[in-house]
């Protein structure tokens, strides 16, 4: 078996918001900062040095997501890329105006299958 | 991180009694092309897969056999052995063994003794599908359906198909398969030069907008890796890839143009076969494509006589152009879309150090790649892996414009099923 050297690079900063993230997320990842999807008040504070902001959102609570454009407009204004991650056991989500506003907010998408899957991917992305 | 350090061990380790090496033996394996075994008794052809040595060869009687490369008897290989006589006779005792890898014969021993009976090289089942043998590694009861890929499937007179050797592992050329947005780099200035990608609506939109926007999407099989680039103010380009576990891809078409397809099948954990396929759903391939792709066109290359390797490779810089690369006829200066990629991708080491890259957005499908490989390693014996049911290799990739308020998913959903006899979707 071969070996390879370990040379850790630093790490990029993520934030995790979404009506998903609350219920699953929160304590779940070492170093994944988390914000409340309905969270007001002072932006700069909220997203401080993140390098990705994550909407994570289960799709069958798309239409409670509050505001995720000012949000990931906010972010995108920051230099910060934004990610959403939609859980759904569907690959099709239909044309939610929620859905297809984060679409548009969003640097990329994407969609799996359960929450183990967006726990990985969110683990991959740092 | 983006791995960690044991993730990245399992992706990248493929031999027998890895996690991803017992999982890649549970599928079918592109092994050989056809014109590598011509005729019955022609001459034995070494083949390394998944870090196993082996031996491929046709009997008298036209049964093909794959079996340990290596003689039980004192270890001598297979390929100087004599194919004669319904067996493959090892050159240096004359030890003989048939298609499935019995012992046959034993000259060297007395006559009344059954020691042959009790000798038998491992070996694995070798089938050809047009114009490839595949194999199958895995556990016997767990062998399933042959392969459905369209491109398996389709008379050979409508598929062309080639394979390089590639000196990475198997995952940095997978992953460069399933990233749509170095096309509008790398290939920028080929595309509309090459024979197998001009013509097509859609090279504009990849050269106007070079920052698209991912969209990927498990899907029953593997991935569904949606790029969308600008089309005007109410409309997006789509390129839709195709990944079919373990190691398949599926270009979006360029046009017209005939659809290209790969897998990324590993030889040994430091290097892979490139397979490269262009096929058309509904009609025989042209001579004149047939010519352009003999001649490295596409997604093909110019081999080192004889063999399999490609004439461009690290020895001689990959013949760069520097003169081509100023003056925007190559924006790497590697000529041939195919050496473009291995050229870049074997620059990053056979073994790419995933624990120092730093991904982006456009990295969305090789994150989700690698989170799919995982999962399925962890598989249970019993339990059937993703892309095995022929339902889910039923695909294609398309290429089209879509409203910008139409999910990909909805609007390019029967370009993505594998609808026999009809013609792909294309831009």
């Amino acid at each position: 078996m071969m070996s390879i050297a370990a040379a850790r690079r630093a790490g990029a900063r993520i934030t995790v918001t979404g009506t998903a993230a609350r219920s699953f997320l929160r304590a779940e990842l070492d170093g994944v900062r988390f914000l409340a999807p309905d969270a007001v008040g002072d932006l700069d504070e909220m997203l401080r040095e993140t390098d990705m902001l994550v909407f994570v959102t289960d799709a069958r609570d798309v239409a409670q997501m509050p505001h995720p454009i000012a949000v990931a407009e906010a972010a995108r204004d920051r230099g910060i890329l934004v990610a959403a991650i939609v859980v759904s056991d569907k690959a099709a989500l239909g044309r939610s105006p929620r859905l297809a506003a984060l679409r548009e907010a969003a640097d990329m998408v994407m969609i799996v299958s359960d929450a183990e899957a967006a726990r990985a991917v969110i683990a991959a992305l740092r | 991180m983006a791995l960690t350090e044991r993730q990245q061990q399992t992706l990248v380790s493929t031999n027998a009694a890895t996690p991803m090496g017992d999982l890649f033996r549970r599928y079918w394996i592109p092994a050989l092309l056809a014109e590598e075994l011509p005729e019955p008794d022609c001459a034995p052809v070494r083949v390394r897969l998944l870090g196993e040595d082996l031996i491929a060869f046709c009997d008298t009687t036209g049964r093909y056999g794959l079996i340990d490369g290596f003689c039980a008897h004192r270890g001598v290989s297979l390929f100087y052995a004599r194919n004669e006589e319904c067996g493959l006779r090892c050159a240096y005792h004359g030890w003989k063994y048939d298609v499935e890898g019995r012992c046959i014969d034993m000259p060297s021993e007395p006559e009344e003794s059954n020691f042959k009976d009790k000798v038998r090289l491992r070996a694995y089942p070798l089938v050809r599908l047009g114009d490839v043998f595949w194999t199958y590694m895995g556990p016997v009861n767990a062998r399933p359906a042959e392969p459905q890929l369209e491109w398996a499937t389709l008379p050979p007179s409508q598929v062309y198909i080639s394979k390089r050797l590639q000196r990475t592992n198997y995952l940095q050329a997978l992953e460069g398969g399933i990233d749509s947005s170095h096309v509008s780099f790398t290939h920028r200035f080929s595309l509309d030069d090459d024979p197998l990608h001009r013509g097509s609506l859609g090279n504009v939109y990849l050269k106007q907008d070079g920052r698209p926007r991912f969209e990927v999407v498990e899907s029953a099989g593997g991935l569904l890796i949606g790029a969308r680039r600008n089309a005007g103010d109410d409309r997006y380009y789509w390129r839709i890839t195709q990944y079919v576990m373990p190691w398949y891809t599926i270009i979006p078409p360029f046009g017209e143009n005939l659809i290209g397809a790969h897998a990324w099948v590993p030889i040994d954990d430091e290097s892979c076969w490139a397979w490269s396929i262009n096929y058309h759903p509904v009609r025989e391939l042209l001579d004149t494509e047939r010519d352009d792709m003999r001649a490295g066109g596409g997604i093909h290359c110019v081999y080192k006589p004889g063999t399999y390797e490609p004439l461009a490779d690290a020895s001689n810089d990959y013949l760069i152009d520097r003169r081509a690369q100023r003056e925007q006829k190559s924006f790497s200066g590697v000529a041939g879309i195919a050496m473009q990629d291995a050229s870049l991708q074997e620059s990053m080491g056979p073994i790419q150090d995933r624990l120092r890259e730093r991904l982006g957005t456009s990295d969305s499908g090789i994150i989700m790649a690698r989170q799919r490989l995982l999962r399925a390693a962890e598989v249970a014996a019993g339990d059937v892996p993703p892309g095995l049911d022929p339902a889910a290799q039923r695909v294609r990739s398309a290429s089209l414009l879509l409203p910008k308020d139409v999910p990909f998913q909805d609007g390019a959903a029967d370009a993505l099923r594998l609808q026999p006899k009809t013609a792909f979707v294309s831009l």
